[in-house]
């Protein structure tokens, strides 16, 4: 029995750039179960992450709407891990993690313990009076993710968060996501360009087409929790990812092009 | 190609030694001949008895230089005690005297610099404190010539709440605030004040002196009622509200001088011939058109305003300059009397006699046309 | 080397090239204590060279030492002056003017920056109004400043507030707007209001570039007030210079110069020191990582 914590009607959204309008996102009709993870993969340039920014509030639609059904309103509604870390360069590590709780006010004791949790539980221990200038780009990314889970938000935007890290390091922090992300089961919507980390990670994965941004396909991944590093090897992981391949290959090949398929 | 380049490189030296000769044989062709002097060529620090600077218009006569010669002149000011050397040059009683004049405009202190590297022979100055200080370093400097035996209403003025020109009592300068120029008491233009402070028992460290570079603010200040006294002198004198403010002291006494020529002895002993000249055009000038009351005569007068930058109407306002080229006995020891009652102005001590500094020998030359 | 190596091909030989270990591969804690010593005796050593150059063009009359005394002359002068107490008060007044004038136009300047970058109505208001005040000559008011404030310290504590609040304010605006939209995207995701975004994001991320702006004034600081001093008023070590020409004293006049520069430099290391004990990130470092 799962409840839809956020459904999509309609969503779409436009910009203006140099003189004619850019129609980024849209329609979109989405619905998302509380806690599941749910990946978003498509082309560069096809609005993921403007639905991103858009359910965390940084940006409206032009038309259409966004429904949250919030069941916990002393929790914050979301965080977001992004691309390019976002972590303050000028905090340390602990005070990185801590800054959700010192923006809800928080406690400074009590904020330390659990940050300090969540430090040990992303993996950089020992790191906590560091500078971000001081840490490798993996560490910087797990410190976003500690900062994203502190806060216990219903809602976990991740914006291709490890697409700046090497094959093997993403390898390892997909891992980790996993591990961390099974201790509270919150929901999650991952953009990717990767199919083979979104069939890794995430229950459930929208296809979306090249600009304008619209869901192809709707696709559950089948394989069962905890996931593990050996799914990769089943056949049926193979299929989905050609599967979902030839969808996506039509729209890379002709980018650009005005008649996207529905 | 080694040898090419030694080949080269004497050339260039031949080049090199030609022209060294040529220039030097210029500079030699242009150093003036000396010219043996009549009667005093050795220096005077006083006016000889029975020789007067002054003398009918038209003399002294034109004497003309055998050569052209070029004398820079360092002026600091446009003020109407400096009309002699403009009017001269105006006039073309320099041109006369086969003298060609450069002017040099900066302040004392630089001007003071350059005569002491000889790149300027002349300099218009008050008798500062820099020039003792000068002397004493070192370098060979004498006062050639007088101005004027006083400073028509220049000198201390102050506010009206302190009385009149007559009922002025100097004692209440105590704790005062007075505007004065740049240098303060190590200046001669602050004579005025100093007499003051002398009379009433003042001393120096008891009243607040704030310099001025621009004097036009200092009368401004004066006006408001910021300062309540100030060492003015015209054309500045103008700009004081009437009713404001009086002539409390003169700017300094006639048994005094405080400003006028300074040279180093590379002009007394080795360029004596136009030294005389340039001090008898000057001579000749305020004998012909600055002697008496010349505000009345309206030729003078124009070329004079044209020449300090002012109008006729405010330079009638003060009474004309009595100009007078003596250095009067008493000045030395004055002057050095108000530079001692600051500390830190004089670099010496002792006293500078007149036999050091002061040399009238190029005037009373000139005077006598010789 | 080609030339060499082509040649080496010609007569048949086997030209062998070697990487072998240089003296920073051998030792290299040892190379760099050397090279931090060397550092040292080279920043110290080139002023020391110079005044020594300066002493032997004065001993051997390059220069005339009447105008330009030797540095022996100048120490004298500067050490009598410190002894007779004009030297000291000169300075005492000097460096406090410079930290009245300079702190009030530092604090005014970022006040009112933050201001301008937070709010696009004010910034929209005064930005053109205050970069058309900021290249006017403040030197040319400064006769306006004295009927305002009257004469002594006042006039000349504003026009160094003056200089430096322009430089600040504007450089502060600056900074606040280019905040980067991914810090304050990732603050306002968390749920910050204003002003907790103000304190935690805007702040911490424009201090680098106001403190560069900071720096910087501290040097236009030491200009202004020295140069004011030389042409007006009668208190500070730019009174001094002024007054010791005047009086054709350049012993005392250099000391008092030299003793300004070294006003200057201390005054901005402090500042600097002081900038980067304020940015986290910046923070002298008292353990080894």
């Amino acid at each position: 029995m799962s409840d839809t914590i956020l459904s999509a009607t309609a969503l779409e959204r436009s910009f203006v750039a140099k003189q004619h309008v850019v129609h980024a996102l849209g329609p979109v009709d989405i619905e998302v179960s509380r806690g599941e993870f749910v990946a978003i993969v498509g082309p560069s340039g096809c609005g993921k992450s403007t639905l991103l920014r858009i359910v965390a509030g940084l940006a409206n639609p032009t038309a259409g709407q966004i429904q949250i059904r919030r069941a916990d309103p002393l929790n914050p509604l979301c965080s977001m891990v992004f691309q390019d870390y976002g972590i303050f360069p000028w905090k340390t590590v602990l005070a990185n993690v801590r800054f959700p709780l010192d923006i809800a006010r928080v406690p400074r004791r009590r904020a330390n313990e659990i940050a300090r949790e969540w430090i040990e539980r992303a993996g950089v221990q020992g790191f906590e009076s560091a500078y971000p200038a001081t840490l490798s780009g993996g560490m910087r990314q797990r410190v976003a993710i500690a900062r994203a889970f502190v806060a216990d938000p219903e809602i976990l935007l991740m914006d291709e968060p490890f697409a700046a890290l090497d094959a093997q390091l993403r390898l390892v922090l997909q891992q980790e996501l996993l591990r961390v992300w099974e201790q509270s089961r919150r929901t999650v919507l991952f953009v990717t360009h990767s199919i083979d980390e979104a069939l890794l990670l995430a229950d459930r994965i929208l296809v979306t087409s090249a600009r304008p941004g619209r869901v192809l396909a709707d696709i559950r991944v089948p394989f069962s929790r905890p996931r593990t590093r050996a799914v990769r090897a089943t056949v049926e992981f193979g299929q989905l990812e050609e599967q979902i391949w030839q969808m996506l290959k039509g729209g890379v090949e002709d980018r650009g092009s005005d008649d996207a398929e529905a | 190609m080694l040898i090419s380049t030694r080949a080269r490189l004497i050339r260039l030296a031949l080049m090199a030694g030609l022209a060294a000769l040529g220039v030097s044989g210029i500079a030699a062709a242009k150093s003036p001949t000396k010219t043996k002097t009549k009667y005093y060529s050795r220096q005077l620090s006083a006016l000889p008895k029975g020789v007067s600077l002054s003398g009918k218009p038209y003399t002294p006569a034109v004497k003309r230089l055998k050569q052209t010669q070029t004398l820079t002149v360092g002026i600091p000011s446009k003020l109407e005690l400096e009309a002699p050397v403009f009017l001269a040059y105006d006039e073309g009683e320099f041109a006369k005297e086969h003298l060609r004049i450069n002017f040099v405009y900066d302040t004392v202190p630089d001007l003071l610099t350059l005569l002491g590297e000889n790149k300027v022979d002349l300099v218009y100055a008050g008798a500062q404190a820099a020039v003792f200080n000068a002397l004493k370093a070192g370098v060979p400097i004498r006062w050639v010539s007088g101005v004027a035996s006083a400073a028509p209403d220049s000198g201390l003025y102050m506010s009206d709440k302190y009385g009149t020109s007559s009922t002025f009592n100097p004692s209440v300068l105590k704790g005062l605030t007075i505007g004065v120029n740049p240098g303060g008491l190590a200046a001669p233009s602050e004579y005025g004040l100093y007499a003051a402070l002398k009379k009433g028992h003042v001393s120096p460290s008891q009243i607040t002196m704030v310099p001025f570079s621009n004097i036009s603010a200092m009368v401004s200040a004066l006006n408001a009622g910021q300062l309540q006294g100030a060492t003015v002198g015209p054309p500045y004198t103008a700009g004081i509200t009437p009713g404001t403010a009086f002539q409390a002291e003169p700017g300094y006494p006639s048994t005094i001088q405080i400003a006028g020529y300074f040279a180093t002895t590379n002009l007394t002993k080795n360029h004596r011939a136009a030294g005389i000249a340039f001090f008898q055009a000057i001579e000749r000038t305020i004998n012909t058109y600055l002697h008496g009351n010349y505000h009345k005569d309206q030729i003078v007068m124009h070329l004079l305003s044209q020449e300090l930058g002012t109008t006729t109407q405010q330079l009638g306002a003060a009474p004309p300059v009595p100009f007078n080229l003596n250095i009067p006995p008493a000045t030395l020891p004055a002057l050095q009397q108000m530079y001692a009652t600051v500390p830190n102005t004089l670099s010496y001590s002792g006293l500078v006699k007149p036999s050091q500094l002061v040399d009238l020998s190029l005037v009373v030359d000139a005077a006598e046309g010789q | 080397m080609t030339p060499r190596r082509e040649r080496a091909r010609d007569s048949g030989a086997v030209v062998t090239v070697t990487r072998a270990p240089a003296a920073v591969d051998v030792d290299p804690t040892r190379y760099a204590r050397r090279r931090r010593a060397v550092g040292t005796v080279l920043a110290w050593g080139t002023p020391v060279l110079l005044i020594l150059l300066w002493q032997i063009a004065a001993s051997s009359g390059w220069i005339d030492v009447r105008f330009f005394p030797a540095p022996a002359t100048v120490w004298k002068a500067g050490v009598a002056a410190f002894g007779n107490g004009t030297m000291t008060s000169a300075a005492e007044a000097t460096i406090a003017k410079l930290l009245i004038g300079y702190g009030i136009g530092v604090i005014a300047g970022v006040a009112l920056g933050l201001l301008l970058g937070l709010s696009w109505i004010a910034r929209s208001s005064l930005e053109y109004t205050l970069i058309a005040l900021y290249t006017l000559p403040k030197l040319a008011l400064f006769p306006a400043f004295l009927l305002i404030f009257g004469i002594g310290w006042t006039p000349q504590v504003v026009l160094v507030g003056v200089s430096v609040f322009f430089i600040i304010v504007l450089a502060t605006m600056t900074a606040v707007v280019s905040v980067e939209a991914g810090y304050r995207d990732a603050a306002t995701v968390f749920g910050a209001n204003r002003a907790q975004l103000l304190r935690h994001v805007i702040l911490p991320a424009a201090m680098p570039a106001i403190g560069t702006a900071i720096r910087l004034t501290a040097g236009i600081g030491i200009l202004v007030i020295v140069g004011i001093e030389m042409v007006s008023g009668s208190s500070g070590l730019g009174y001094l210079i002024f007054e010791r020409a005047q009086v054709f004293d350049p012993a005392t006049m250099y000391a008092g110069v030299i003793v300004a520069g070294l006003i200057g430099v201390i005054f901005t290391a402090l500042v600097t020191l002081l900038l980067r004990c304020a940015i986290p990130q910046q923070r002298p470092r008292l353990r080894r990582r």
